[in-house]
């Protein structure tokens, strides 16, 4: 039984791409594979001719013809129903594999023998056959991957599982990979990245590598694998287009817990659209009059520059859901420390007294989030009075930063990333729901830091713990601050956190190994 | 109304108890208050000293990685010197070669001058060279 099977659909590709297609199996360094084609019943005639020729030429290449054209779906069953090895390798009739695609995945299932999917770092082909759009993707990002089908190529299943969800399902045609793949993965006990260039996508007219709009069927079909993926996961959510090949996913919660807001408070003033206004009231006022939720409870967390009166007034709105806690130590930090020794609730939202709502369900949004498994942090997006994002997140790649600190909120960025909720290394703690027992165990924030920093430690501190931080443009927050979220503190980061700085796995920069692509 | 003494006594009694437990009460409170109060210093406490250790533990790793990176640096750095004075040597003794080359040379030329053939060309040579010398004066 051979280790790989590759699975290849065939229905008239042009002659020269299918023949580097060939060419890039044929040079695997790694032998242990069969290629599994399935002649879609094409009606040129050269194409039962070659793959009959490969059948004679190379063993390993098997070959069924269809006696009528079934369409991708039924061809790539038939692919897998002749196949034979322990893990199914996706491959299209007109694209490239990596000479060394192969070995690089023997590698890593070596290295993770749990794994049952595994995708790879991708690149596309023009029609004169130059290299380009590499894509350096993120680590495992399963949000990520309801909003865009990021993990594509090279794509690598374990076929008892394929076998188990049933294969390919007819009516998902052009997204039939992302349709398994979202099946597969409900199973998989790990999912493992190859931050490699592993496949190379050729950039046809009318294959979707050429541009997202080339298969308008294709991502209507996606819409609906995620929706069918979230109801198999008895997630309440509702799926709609959030741009080109971009899905927006709104989670809702159905448990409605208990959620502690936490808000240091003191004496600040701001002048806000030309009045000098007290932050403290504001935001209570923004937190009463901007949120639809209602089973939330307040801790005001106030210094000594704040009187029993004034703290007594701020409390008022909430008519008894308010707490008051004097804070014994100054220092944002501790400020913060305290409210999480006083919160008794699974979640709480740390809060900034800077911040407005925007978004009247912004705790419903963010609690849609909370119950992802590993997961300590979700925040929204930050905004100054412009609606210039101030932060989606905290990235480590080069060094930590504000992650698309200065575009427009119209901007979607890179692959569409600034327009979905996905994982990212970090978030700030001005406005985040956060998991109180995974913050308290990594020690809360460190009163080390007097600024923001104090974000950046504790992203590294959860990283380390092995939890996960969450962004979702779904909710917007204003953020009444001119001052930048990053500081002069980065050099006592550095001397904590200082080897992890450019090892982001979410936002990476292309450092990969760049393999000849000569066969 | 008449009231018995024995009533009286019971309700004084009565009030006195009250008021003991409603002391007792407040005293409770307080002593709760005082005891949460001091559970929260001591949570709060516990998460500086959880953030300190994982901190010092953050930091012991950076600096385990930056004596290793510098030890690599300095392995980088020191075979880089090991290599250079390699050079340095075999261009020693490659100069030492030529040196020795050239003693030969010189004395095989010192030889050659010191031979009879070479002192009687000379002399017979000498008309020419003479001749030579005075047309170079012109």
């Amino acid at each position: 039984m051979p280790r790989f099977s590759i699975i290849t659909p065939v229905y008239n590709p042009p002659r020269e791409a299918f023949e580097h297609c060939v060419r890039s199996v044929m040079a695997q360094t790694n032998s242990d594979w069969e290629w599994c084609l399935a002649n879609d019943a094409s009606p040129d005639s050269w194409v039962a001719q070659r793959l009959a020729e490969l059948q004679t030429v190379d063993s390993r290449v098997r070959v069924m013809t269809r006696a009528v054209n079934g369409g991708i779906v039924a061809a790539s069953n038939d692919a897998i129903a002749m196949s034979n090895g322990e893990f199914l390798v996706l491959l299209d009739n007109d694209d490239e594999l990596h000479p060394e695609a192969l070995q690089f995945v023997a590698d890593a299932l070596a290295a993770e023998p749990k794994c049952d999917y595994l995708y790879s770092d991708e690149d596309k082909i023009s029609p004169s056959g130059e290299h380009f759009d590499d894509f350096a993707k993120p680590a495992w990002s399963p949000e990520r991957l309801l909003a865009q089908n990021y993990t594509s190529h090279l794509s690598v299943l374990r076929r008892s599982i394929v076998e188990l969800v049933g294969r390919f399902r007819p009516g998902f045609d052009g997204s039939q990979d992302y349709d398994l793949v979202l099946r597969v993965i409900e199973h998989a006990r790990e999912v493992v990245h190859v931050p490699q260039v592993l496949y190379h996508w050729r950039s046809l007219s009318t294959s979707t590598a050429s541009a997202a709009s080339a298969k308008p069927y294709a991502f209507i079909a996606a819409l609906k694998s995620v929706g069918e993926h979230l109801q198999r996961t008895d997630t309440v959510a509702q799926v709609t287009e959030a741009g080109p090949s971009l899905a927006r996913v709104r989670r809702t919660t159905r448990r409605h817990p208990a959620v502690t807001v936490i808000i240091p408070v003191d004496d600040a003033k701001q002048r806000i659209f030309g009045l000098e206004t007290p932050l403290a009231g504001n935001i209570v006022k923004s937190l009463v009059e901007k949120s639809t939720y209602t089973n939330y409870t307040v801790t005001l967390v106030a210094n000594k520059a704040l009187s029993d009166e004034t703290l007594e007034a701020l409390a008022a709105p909430f008519e008894g859901r308010a707490t008051i806690v004097r804070a014994r130590h100054s220092g944002l930090a501790q400020m913060l420390n305290t409210g999480l020794v006083a919160c008794d609730t699974k979640h709480a939202v740390l809060l900034d007294e800077r911040c407005e709502f925007i978004d009247s369900d912004w705790l419903e949004a963010l609690l849609g989030y909370a119950d992802r498994t590993n997961v300590a942090a979700v925040a929204p997006f930050l905004l100054d009075e412009f609606g210039m994002i101030m932060s989606a997140g905290i990235g480590l790649t080069p060094a930590p930063h504000d992650i698309a600190a200065g575009r427009h909120l119209s901007d979607f960025g890179p692959v569409g990333m600034f327009a979905i909720a996905r994982e990212v290394f970090g978030v700030s703690m001005r406005c985040a729901l956060v998991d109180v027992a995974s913050l308290k165990s990594v020690g809360g924030f460190s009163p080390e830091y007097s600024t923001r920093a104090m974000d950046t430690d504790m992203a590294c501190k959860l990283h380390r713990a092995g939890r996960h931080a969450i962004i979702t443009p779904l909710v917007n927050v204003r953020l009444l601050d001119d001052t930048s979220l990053m500081n002069d503190e980065i050099d006592s980061l550095t001397m904590r956190w200082g080897r992890v700085f450019g090892s982001d796995p979410y936002t990476r920069i292309d450092t990969r190994l760049r393999l000849p692509v000569s066969f | 109304m008449l009231v018995s003494n024995e009533s009286l006594v019971d309700a004084v009694q009565r009030d006195a108890e009250l008021l003991r437990l409603g002391n007792e009460l407040r005293r409770a409170r307080e002593a709760l208050l005082d005891a949460q109060a001091q559970r929260a210093s001591f949570e709060l406490e516990v998460l500086n000293s959880r953030d300190h250790a994982v901190g010092q533990a953050a930091h012991i790793g950076e600096l385990r990685y930056r004596l290793l990176k510098q030890a690599a640096g300095y392995l980088i750095h020191d075979k880089n010197h090991r290599d250079h004075i390699a050079r340095l040597e075999a261009a020693l003794a490659e100069s030492s070669r030529t040196a020795a080359q050239t003693e030969a040379l010189r004395r095989e030329l010192t030889a050659t001058r010191n031979s009879t053939t070479w002192k009687l060309g000379r002399v017979l040579m000498f008309p020419v060279r003479a001749v030579k010398r005075l047309l170079r004066r012109g």
